[in-house]
């Protein structure tokens, strides 16, 4: 762990103690490597059910963005970019785990481990499922 | 002409900061690089400024339709390795299977 990991982990246990978690505003974009808008759940800690119910979508109903807060108990929060498919605006199929967005729509899903101070900007590119993937 | 005369004038905003310049250099030549999920440049090589002012690290990603997309994140520590060995940053994307 660096240092620069160790002291934010710190100062998040601090802030956690004296009752305040610190969040921070995020905004996803997912798009594939033509550069095309790629339809994505946003899933927060691995928060399936959440991410489903919230609507944390991005590229569904059209070309956009997803602004989200996120809170940050831990130095790290992991946040997955889940290809879905669409059809009429509508995810045909809501994925419930990593494989099963990646099963449903032919898509490899991309983990990323945010920080608090990482760029308010989150772009993913996403690639095709290959027989390897 | 305009591209040189914007590049002399971003690096000399820089020479006043701190933060430091590198020259991103991206294979293959077309491909795009994003900054911190904006767009930065399609292809060939330009000045990039690394500022930690609001950020702790920096992220650099490439793509091209017929190779692998690259994603790179850049904090503090490893672009002053690259200070100390006076190094380009450089991404050289694979080819898809």
């Amino acid at each position: 762990m660096s240092l620069r990991l160790l002291l934010s982990s710190s100062v998040l246990a601090v802030l956690a103690a004296c009752g305040g978690v610190p969040k921070q505003r995020f905004v996803f974009d997912a798009i594939d490597v033509t550069e095309g808008p790629r339809p994505c759940l946003v899933v927060v800690n691995d928060d399936w059910a959440t991410a489903a119910e919230k609507g944390q979508v991005v590229n569904v109903a059209g070309d956009d963005e997803l602004t989200l807060e996120i809170a940050f108990p831990s130095a790290e929060v992991v946040v997955t970019m889940a290809p879905v498919l669409v059809e009429n605006g509508q995810i045909t199929r809501m994925p419930k785990s990593r494989k099963e967005a990646r099963d449903y729509s032919g898509f490899v899903e991309e983990l990323r481990k945010l920080q608090l101070r990482d760029p308010s900007r989150q772009l993913f590119i996403l690639t095709r499922k290959t027989s390897s993937s | 002409m305009r591209r040189t005369v914007a590049t002399a004038l971003l690096l000399s905003l820089c020479a006043c900061s701190s933060a430091p310049v590198f020259t991103l250099k991206v294979d293959p030549a077309d491909a795009t690089v994003y900054v911190n999920g904006e767009m930065f440049a399609k292809g060939g090589s330009r000045p990039l400024v690394f500022d930690f002012s609001k950020v702790d690290r920096i992220c650099v990603q490439a793509t091209h339709r017929d190779y692998e997309p690259h994603f790179e994140m850049f904090d503090r520590e490893r672009i002053d390795q690259f200070v100390a060995r006076n190094l380009d940053v450089t991404i050289t994307l694979k080819a898809r299977n």
